[in-house]
């Protein structure tokens, strides 16, 4: 439509951003919901703390109920998907009613799987319809403003994830290059200084000080993607 | 058609996945509910529409003079045909609109009528709507959906289209604006009707916009967008009220209304569709009146007839809403979506008495209607086929010519003999068929 007003491209970036942290988290928890059934209780403690939110849960019942599934848990995989849907209704007209649908059916299919024996075996039908919903809006929106931005927010959340879960620096660098390209077109205002300092701390900073640790490393990079723009 | 029934499902599935909801607030708390739909479809005759599309237009052509009238001359006032009083106290007359004179000289754009059709199949009008009438959104996607299930049944069929309203509001906005965009004014996502916002506003090509996208700079209202450029808006659907749309002109506490909108919009640069003040043309109480005033402006006959209607203002009309109380329909003139509405046979003879008092004491405050039993139509309830009553919003659009809309929303109760049928209240909602000739 080409005309997007600073509220919208606001919800367009954060769209991105919530339905990825829903998309990834979920991955990364498969992984931990396996490592929950051979290790010792209190072994999700170690994943609160990567992604940085408080450990409240009592048992590792407790925690993929909680986790997964609690409204009043603003860290619940629950709470930042009613975030993307917040976002998403706002943006009919810039989206489209198709586009919209799939992150509707992702709401009920997670609503759907609350109250099953099994959730986790329906849980892949909640990252289906996230791809879905990311393939329609490629697809269907036609302004490359608004794809961008979206597509802006999933990459700089799936960064942060990638930072704070320690998935592999090829991983990072892939994502990295993704987000240069789109940071671009989106058209929004963004610090260049924080990307050309971010890649330098991700392709240059271990042979520059290999004295300073990989943990050290991805917490500076976390801070500077948080300067990259300003909503 | 039986082919349409065994599809409920499915398309009431895709309905939701669709979003197709109304919001609603119950004990505080914002909802948000899907709209049932019913597949059997309301049937409009070629002959029936026929009359229906005259006589609506007839009422919308003068319900516009009217407005123009009021905020103008005033003739009909001097003429006696309304008493002042009347006029003046109802919260619907906004003295802040006075002289105003909207682009293309149309105040109410979009009209949604409500009418009913009587056992004897005498359509009656209950209410005019010429603020933000909503319901249009519904049936045009319930439609999409079954022709996509049933091809047949619309093969079969001649079916008037009705998915161009997007395409009749965007003609309607066109005509209206003054040079700009279009725009959807919208209070946000916790409006009951934020789906029909969002969903007219992608299918008309308008801007769906809220009140910080938008500014008055200078004589000219404009919409920012987020690089910081501003563009010139030429007419606003607004889906606020009145007393919510420029806190510099009305409620000074409105946090969604646009500041100053209201200068730009007398001094003739920007439309508003609705245009403000509306409300006084739509007050329950003047409703009485409309007949009269296609007389009066028209010099015809009304095609349409109005539910038979007193006004306990007038003594007569008292003594007479006094004495036949209990098969009456009482309405307060100030509440709308079925709240107000009291039914004198519901009512125990204490309660009666006591409303009877206040209604001699609020005489402006509340009309009395004849209970129009009007024809039920079939739902499904399950597998079985269940009448129930029905009412049915019509859509006329107005600008260059005035058009009415070849379908409408049908709401029904799913209640049993209730005469309610409002969505807030439980009801669902049903294609309408205008068949062609």
């Amino acid at each position: 439509m080409g005309i997007i007003s600073l509220e919208k491209a606001n919800n367009l970036l954060w769209l991105g951003r919530y339905s990825e942290r829903v998309y990834t988290t979920i991955r990364m928890f498969f992984i931990q919901y396996d490592k929950m059934i051979d290790d010792e209780e209190d072994e999700y403690s170690e994943f609160c703390h990567k992604l940085n939110i408080p450990v409240i849960y009592e048992s590792n019942d407790d925690f993929i109920n909680r986790y997964l599934y609690d409204k009043d848990n603003p860290d619940s995989v629950f709470s930042n998907l009613l975030r993307a849907y917040d976002n998403a209704i706002v943006l009919r007209d810039e989206i489209g009613t198709e586009t919209m649908a799939y992150l509707q059916l992702c709401l009920s299919t997670m609503e759907k799987t609350m109250d099953l024996d099994a959730p986790l075996m329906e849980m892949q039908n909640v990252l289906d319809m996230l791809l879905a919903f990311w393939a329609c809006a490629d697809d269907y929106i036609v302004d490359p403003e608004t794809r961008n931005l979206i597509k802006t927010g999933k990459s700089i959340e799936r960064i942060d994830l990638y930072l704070r879960l320690g998935t592999s620096e090829g991983a990072l660098l892939s994502e990295y290059q993704k987000l240069c390209g789109r940071i671009a077109r989106s058209g929004i205002e963004y610090r260049e200084i924080a990307l050309v300092r971010f890649s330098y701390l991700l392709q240059c900073e271990r042979e520059d000080h290999p004295e300073t640790d990989m943990e050290t490393i991805r917490r500076r990079m976390i801070s500077v993607l948080e300067t990259l723009v300003g909503f | 058609m039986i082919d349409l029934l065994t599809h409920a499902d499915s398309i009431n599935r895709l309905l939701a996945r669709y979003g197709v909801k109304f919001g609603i607030y119950k004990n505080g708390v914002f909802k948000e509910q899907l709209f049932p739909f019913d597949p059997i479809p309301r049937i409009i005759t070629p002959d029936e529409f026929e009359e229906l599309e005259r006589g609506l237009k007839q009422r919308v052509d003068a319900l516009n003079l009217f407005l123009g009238d009021l905020y103008g001359k005033k003739q009909i006032l001097k003429d006696g045909v309304i008493p002042d009083a009347f006029i003046f106290s109802s919260p619907g007359y906004l003295k802040q609109c006075e002289g105003i004179r909207p682009p293309g000289g149309i105040y109410s754009h979009i009209s949604g009528i409500d009418l009913v059709q009587g056992k004897d199949k005498t359509w009656y009008i209950l209410e005019d709507n010429l603020r933000v009438p909503s319901g249009a959104s519904y049936p045009m996607i319930a439609r999409n959906l079954c022709r996509r299930a049933t091809p047949d049944v619309f093969r079969r069929h001649k079916i008037r289209d009705n998915r161009n309203y997007a395409d009749l509001l965007r003609e309607t906005m066109d005509y209206a604006n003054t040079g700009g965009v279009n725009v959807i004014l919208t209070p946000g996502r916790y409006n009951a009707a934020y789906f029909e916002h969002s969903y007219l506003a992608e299918k008309s090509g308008a801007v769906l916009a809220m009140n910080s996208d938008l500014e008055v700079r200078g004589d000219f209202l404009y919409y920012k967008d987020f690089h910081g450029r501003a563009k010139k808006v030429g007419a606003v659907y607004r889906r606020i009220s009145d007393d919510y749309l420029d806190p510099m002109t009305f409620r000074e506490e409105s946090l969604i209304g646009v500041p100053h909108i209201m200068d730009v919009y007398r001094k003739g640069n920007v439309a508003i569709l609705n245009a403000p003040g509306n409300g006084i043309a739509d007050d329950k109480g003047i409703y009485y009146f409309v007949p009269k005033m296609i007389t009066y402006y028209l010099n015809e006959e009304p095609i349409l007839k109005n539910a038979p209607t007193y006004l306990p203002f007038y003594d007569e009309d008292l003594e007479y809403v006094l004495k036949n109380f209990n098969r009456l329909v009482i309405k307060d003139v100030a509440e709308a979506g079925g709240y107000g509405v009291v039914f004198g046979s519901a009512l125990t003879s204490e309660k009666a008495e006591q409303f009877k008092e206040m209604l001699k004491r609020e005489r402006r405050r509340f009309i009395a209607q004849e209970v129009i039993d009007f024809l039920d139509i079939d739902i499904m309830e399950g597998d079985e086929m269940v009448p129930r009553k029905a009412d049915l919003r019509a859509f006329v659009l107005s600008g260059k010519e005035t058009k009415v809309w070849a379908s409408g929303l049908t709401r029904f109760s799913r209640v049993a003999d209730s005469f309610i049928v409002n969505s807030s209240q439980g009801g669902g909602f049903k294609d309408t068929w205008v068949l062609s000739r």
